[in-house]
């Protein structure tokens, strides 16, 4: 149904295991990282991700996504640089007419790498982080409650929307509505889109929330969670490294 | 402590009339209500005012007393009444938090809002969903439950908040016979556990068995509330409710002198036959013979030379995921009414859009008027085949009823005019061809919805569960609107879960089970043959029950069984 879309993977790894909060650290300790440290921490950094990604589990639903992403940005990162970033003008090699320079590959190795950090370690954190105990751990770290709904609902709105749409389409082109055809067609086939797609998702909403209210969405007074997130010493280590790691690169930057 | 109504008049802010006018009413603890009546009578009003849904989500005009176990409903609020009063929605859908990946997740939503225990939480939800039934479907993703499934996490999570009252507003209307039965048993176990239960349904035969009263809406006031046998034994209500076939029986037979009049009517199938042993005999040679085999019938071969409407050969369908929807379909069909039954995920849906191209085969061939559906664009098949979706609301976009049924007809190059003057009479849409689309109750919507096919003049109509949330008038005009197709020489294909409406209108029908074919015969044929009905997982109609039950074959309706009882001395 969600095709193309990554989503939460149900597991048991040790990334799975950890409080949300701890992984949201990391995630922002592995972006500011990365781009603060030099190439050879960051190849290390990708080590550790890519053994993160299989020691859980999840290599499985990450690595196709993540060559999906990476493969044109790579690519596009060496032609680009490759060819047009001189540097001190030393060539890497000629392919015809065009040189490849040294700088320019280098500096398109580092972002790669950089940015290969950047998708693997969001990739590893969609696939191993359940979204209703990451909205009661944001919750609980003081974000507001109806954010936290907003976010998980959002996530789950995608593929009913899609679904809502493809319907609609069948049900307009049955009736003889030609979606491919001249420009004119197609913005009529739009509104016949749009129309029953915006009406219908109001309907549900209007539902929803009644069902919401009812159930005590509004009501005052302390909430409890289904989901025990416990923070264990590995939590804590592991986000105070993230702290200290980030704050150590970029003391040596400064320096 | 009860629910008490004291002339309670509604009217819903910008309408020009009241949804409900001076009802009152008294509600026992522990009793279990039955509302029903036609479409726009107030019923969903009524249900609205007693978790305070009206006044405090639905503005307008109030006047009268509402009171809640003790709680005056006009004073309080929806979270706070929410305590005492769980309400389950139509749409199965719609209802769910939409924050929630798991149902155990669902059910602990209004749980974790009142701030209970964490283990608590859990044992209560878990308790919840072993008590409607669906404990196994703790850890799945909503999103992927069937609607009658979903209805019961539903009342899960209604329950989980320990009301006192349980409110039901047509909540099988959108579901499967299977997803029905489930849900009216999950309910009667919820009354004998001592619950308040109010549900809104057309669907007497099930309803007024389970119900100890029926109260009757018409035209926002209350015209009848008793013992669902009394309700029912008045004939005067008949164009309003869905009399059940086995209590039209049991009149017919108490007419005819059969059955002593003084006798209770029968609510169940089981009640009816028992009457029937009791007081008359049926001799089985006296039944119109059905016929016990189901081989395809004469009814879907060509009436014209050439070729035939539609054909189907060796049709295989597999969906990306791997699902396989159909498999090796062999079917012709070119005239009359052919049914299409089956359980949800029988395939039926899946063949339907193979029928205008909306689907290709993955193996086989589907040709329309003699052309392969693979080489021609939905647009073109459109011609000849007109299909009408079972929701509305994914339909329906242009502001008056007028437009929206224009739309078809303009796109095939038609006389939009009077092929929408022809299709809106047919429909009984008279009174509302220049309302907008939005302003309709859902049940009139689906028959726009039916009207904006019918009025593109095709050949072969596909109406996926016309009968669908129509009251009994709606469902006559989608009865005769289907003969009178027949008629005219055009192939009519609805797919119902609805026997009556199929033993009834179908000249033919189609059972699928698993994507494949199971049974293609005329409906005693079909409908005659317990082992095809086991095999397609559907329900017979109520006289062909009755008629098993007393052990006779074939497939009599409530006159024929009517005809053929003979009164014991």
């Amino acid at each position: 149904m969600s095709e193309g879309i990554v989503s939460y993977r149900p597991g048991e790894g040790p990334i799975h295991s950890l409080h949300p909060i701890t992984k949201v650290v990391l995630v922002v300790s592995v972006i500011a990282g990365a781009y603060l440290a030099p190439t050879p921490v960051v190849v290390a950094l990708l080590a550790a991700l890519v053994a993160a990604t299989v020691v859980d589990g999840v290599l499985d639903a990450v690595w196709r996504p993540a060559v999906t992403i990476l493969l044109p940005l790579g690519a596009g990162l060496f032609v680009i640089h490759g060819l047009f970033t001189r540097g001190d003008g030393t060539a890497l090699t000629a392919v015809g007419p065009a040189t490849v320079w040294r700088a320019g590959v280098e500096f398109a190795l580092a972002t790669f790498l950089v940015l290969a950090a950047f998708v693997l370690a969001g990739l590893l954190f969609v696939t191993t982080t359940h979204p209703k105990r990451l909205m009661v751990g944001l919750i609980e770290t003081g974000v507001p409650r109806k954010l936290g709904y907003v976010f998980v609902a959002s996530l789950q709105l995608v593929p009913e929307l899609q679904r809502r749409a493809r319907n609609i389409l069948d049900a307009q082109r049955s009736r003889g509505l030609d979606t491919g055809g001249s420009p004119r067609e197609r913005i009529r086939a739009l509104v016949a889109l749009f129309g029953p797609l915006l009406i219908g998702t109001l309907v549900s909403t209007q539902t929803r929330s009644l069902a919401l209210e009812a159930r005590g969405f509004s009501m005052e007074g302390p909430r409890t969670s289904l989901y025990d997130l416990p923070e264990t010493t590995v939590d804590h280590a592991l986000r105070l490294g993230g702290v200290i790691a980030v704050a150590g690169l970029g003391a040596w930057r400064l320096l | 402590m009860t629910i008490e109504l004291d002339g309670v008049t509604f009217t819903y802010e910008h309408a020009a009339e009241p949804a409900l006018s001076d009802v009152s009413c008294r509600i026992e603890d522990g009793s279990f209500v039955g509302v029903t009546g036609p479409t726009d009578a107030g019923k969903t009003t009524l249900c609205r005012l007693l978790p305070g849904f009206v006044p405090h989500f639905f503005g307008g005009d109030l006047d009268g007393a509402i009171d809640v176990r003790g709680v005056d409903v006009p004073e309080s609020s929806i979270g706070a009444l929410g305590d005492a009063v769980g309400f389950v929605f139509e749409s199965p859908a719609d209802q769910l938090t939409g924050a929630a990946t798991t149902v155990l997740e669902e059910v602990a939503f209004g749980l974790e809002q009142r701030g209970v225990p964490r283990d608590e939480i859990e044992r209560r939800a878990r308790e919840r969903l072993t008590e409607v039934g669906v404990a196994d479907l703790a850890d799945r993703d909503p999103q992927s439950l069937s609607g009658g499934q979903l209805q019961r996490v539903a009342v899960a999570s209604v329950l989980a908040l320990d009301p006192e009252v349980l409110v039901l507003d047509e909540p099988t209307s959108q579901l499967d016979p299977d997803g029905t039965r489930e849900l009216f048993d999950a309910v009667s176990r919820m009354h004998e556990a001592g619950y308040t239960v109010v549900l809104v349904s057309h669907d007497l035969q099930r309803l007024a068995p389970r119900a100890d009263r029926l109260l009757v809406l018409e035209e926002g006031r209350l015209r009848a509330d008793g013992a669902p046998r009394e309700v029912l034994a008045d004939a005067a209500l008949d164009g309003t409710v869905a009399t059940p076939p086995t209590v039209r029986l049991g009149r017919g037979l108490r007419a005819d002198g059969v059955v002593p009049a003084d006798e209770p009517l029968p609510l169940t199938v089981q009640a009816a036959a028992e009457e029937l042993r009791a007081h008359a005999t049926i001799d089985g040679a006296d039944l119109p013979d059905g016929g016990s085999d189901s081989t395809p019938a004469a009814a879907g071969s060509p009436s014209t030379a050439g070729d035939p409407r539609v054909r189907l050969d060796g049709v295989e369908h597999v969906y990306e995921g791997g699902v396989e929807a159909l498999t090796d379909v062999d079917l012709t069909l070119d005239a009359g009414c052919v049914a299409l039954l089956g359980h949800n995920g029988s395939g039926k849906t899946t063949l339907a859009k193979h029928l205008n191209g909306l689907l290709e085969p993955t193996a086989g061939r589907v040709s329309v008027a003699g052309a392969d559906t693979r080489e021609q664009s939905v647009a073109d098949l459109a011609t000849h085949v007109g299909l009408a979706f079972q929701n509305p609301d994914e339909q329906l976009f242009r502001p008056t009823v007028r437009a929206e049924v224009a739309f078809g007809p303009e796109n095939l190059g038609r006389d939009a005019d009077r092929a929408v003057e022809a299709a809106v009479e047919a429909l009984d849409l008279g009174e509302v061809i220049d309302e907008s689309t939005y302003e309709l109750g859902r049940a009139v919507r689906k028959r726009v919805a039916v009207a904006s096919v019918v009025a593109m003049g095709t050949d072969v109509v596909v109406l996926d569960e016309p009968t669908g949330g129509q009251d009994p008038a709606g469902r006559a005009v989608i009865g005769r609107l289907v003969d009178d197709l027949v008629a005219e020489g055009r192939l009519v294909v609805p797919i119902t879960h609805d026997v009556e409406f199929a033993r009834e209108h179908a000249d033919r029908i189609v059972a699928l089970a698993d994507g494949r074919v199971v049974a293609d015969g005329p409906p005693a044929a079909v409908f005659g043959n317990a082992e095809v009905l086991d095999r397609a997982g559907l329900d017979p109609p109520v006289a062909v029950a009755v008629a098993a039950e007393l052990g006779l074959s074939g497939a009599p309706t409530v006159a024929d069984l009517r005809a053929a009882a003979r009164p014991d001395d």
